[in-house]
């Protein structure tokens, strides 16, 4: 798989200089793509490969299609690879493939639905996450996104079917959209994102009726921003441990997202509460809370330049002395023209939530240090 | 070929006809702005493909058409959008008069879109004549045009195209 994703990588690089930065559009249908690759340097904790010696172990590339089918139904798909370290492998997976039918449209509102593989509404960001020039910085705010530890693939998109309506007057759009996903099962690589260690003695794993919600609002044309989003999984784990023949894992959450949009500043910032139940047989059950935040400034110096900071925490209430973590950040966006996007970023990071164990051979330290930079294309 | 005249009369300082009143104070400060900066842009004016009866635009069916929430003119033609790159002034011109949008929220817009499959993305090209063409001949185009002191571009071998009525001397 790891040379169709250099194929892949290439394909696009390729298509991205045959195009000259405008719009791809052949017989209705649209092609867009990006391609982006990282250089982590750190210091405590390596970070998507042996950071601590400089990985390029960071490489997102994806192509995407967008058919017109008729005025009520449009098809778009994405294919997508990924490289983070031992986290992630660069196999090529579908990231979306979905129908779109707009079945109700007026002047100021409408309600439709997509089947196939969806992306969820959590947050601002996570619909676009793996794309550089969407994201507010190289990494994604770890505190709401849950980059490092594996639930990002439980996250970012359903198999099913997804239900989305919107209302406008003059100043506001209120937007809603419901995801329902079917169960699937895990595969190995999710399997031992989720659990680490514990993840040797598990057969099968299996996710479990997910479902998705988001309220948004936005004023004078997302100007302001402010949104609402749940999530409820459940997953099984079949294991070979004596006397707890499945562990089940149910989560649910809540995201609070607020934006404002100035001139020159962006300001950001999102509140979770996570909920996790741990079912394991015989041994009993547990159920832990995490709280997460984060606040960000960003300041455009230019069109094409960008300087950001942002401060993110994160602690289990109940734990707080033993489980918070607290990342601060620095960083510049750079777009040379449209398409291109230099990142420069800058972290500091206390605590290990978000820290991928399995690039760590499971022995993390509290302190992270980490230089990001990515050169990212796209179109 | 049909050109939408209400931001266009505010932008080039016209008074707009009582039933197209917008706030005074944003008619004021534009009106100033348009005495402050002599920009080549004096009118920015919505273009639609001629099969479209555009007259019902308001400001916020414009924010919906081109935020790409509004995705069809009626039961059988799809909306198409048409733009010049972020960087073109008159785009940007566009975004702050217009929409009353920063072009870089409108882009932030755009590429959820464009990244997430949920929506037609607009088709971006390189400049004014090829938009002109690309929304004349596309069903359900819109994209916008400058016009350089009410002289529009309807002198230029473009017969589809119209002053918009009451174009200033």
């Amino acid at each position: 798989m790891k040379s169709l994703s250099i194929k892949l990588y290439w394909a696009t690089a390729l298509l991205s200089i045959a195009n000259v930065g405008h719009t791809l559009d052949y017989a209705g249908v649209q092609l867009h793509g990006f391609a982006s690759q990282g250089y982590f340097l750190s210091d405590g904790n390596n970070f998507y490969g042996d950071s601590q010696r400089g990985s390029s172990e960071f490489m997102e590339a994806g192509i995407n299609a967008n058919w017109l089918a008729n005025n009520k139904l449009n098809v778009a798909g994405q294919l997508l690879t990924r490289d983070a370290g031992a986290t992630d492998n660069g196999s090529v997976k579908i990231d979306y493939l979905f129908a779109d039918y707009k079945a109700i449209e007026n002047e100021l509102s409408g309600l439709g639905f997509r089947l196939g593989r969806v992306r969820n509404a959590y947050g601002f960001y996570n619909e676009t996450r793996d794309v550089l020039v969407t994201r507010p910085s190289i990494l994604m705010p770890q505190a709401i996104y849950y980059e490092g530890n594996g639930l990002r693939e439980l996250l970012f998109s359903s198999d099913g079917a997804q239900l989305y309506s919107y209302w406008d007057d003059s100043e506001n759009s209120t937007s809603f959209s419901l995801t329902l996903g079917r169960n699937k099962s895990l595969s190995k690589d999710v399997i031992a994102n989720i659990l680490g260690g514990t993840s040797q003695i598990v057969a099968r794993g299996n996710l479990n009726y997910p479902l998705f919600a988001q309220l948004s609002h936005n004023i004078a044309g997302g100007r302001s921003r402010i949104a609402l989003s749940m999530f409820d999984i459940g997953l099984e784990f079949d294991t070979n441990f004596q006397g707890a023949s499945s562990l089940d894992l149910y989560a649910n959450g809540y995201v609070l997202s607020a934006q404002h949009n100035l001139q020159r500043w962006s300001f950001t910032g999102e509140y979770s509460l996570t909920t996790v139940k741990f079912e394991a047989g015989q041994l009993g059950s547990a159920t832990t809370e995490i709280e997460a935040s984060y606040l960000q400034a960003k300041y455009r110096i230019s069109p094409a330049l960008s300087v950001h900071g942002r401060i993110e925490y994160s602690a289990t209430p109940d734990r707080r002395n033993q489980t918070d973590t607290q990342h601060l950040m620095f960083g510049l966006k750079w777009s040379p023209t449209a398409n291109w996007t230099v990142a420069a970023d800058l972290y500091g990071m206390r605590g290990t939530s978000g820290i991928p164990e399995i690039d760590n051979a499971g022995q993390t330290n509290e302190r992270t240090e980490l230089l990001a930079l990515m050169l990212g294309y796209h179109f | 070929m049909f050109l939408f005249q209400r931001e266009a009369l505010i932008i080039s300082g016209k008074e707009p006809s009582p039933n197209l009143r917008m706030p005074a104070l944003l008619l004021a400060c534009t009106m100033l702005c348009g005495l402050l900066y002599a920009d080549p842009i004096s009118r920015v004016e919505i273009v639609t493909h001629p099969g479209i009866d555009a007259s019902a635009l308001t400001s916020s069916s414009l924010r919906a058409i081109f935020s790409l929430r509004k995705r069809s003119w009626n039961s059988t033609t799809p909306v198409r959008v048409f733009v010049l790159p972020d960087s073109h002034p008159l785009h940007q011109r566009f975004c702050k008069s217009v929409l009353r949008i920063y072009p870089y929220v409108l882009r932030d817009q755009w590429d959820r879109v464009i990244f997430s499959g949920v929506g037609r993305p607009p088709t971006i090209v390189e400049n004014e004549a090829a938009l002109r063409k690309a929304v004349t001949s596309t069903p359900g185009g819109i994209g916008y045009i400058a016009t350089d002191n009410g002289q529009s571009y309807s002198g230029q071998a473009l017969a589809p195209l119209t002053t918009a009525a009451g174009a200033p001397p």
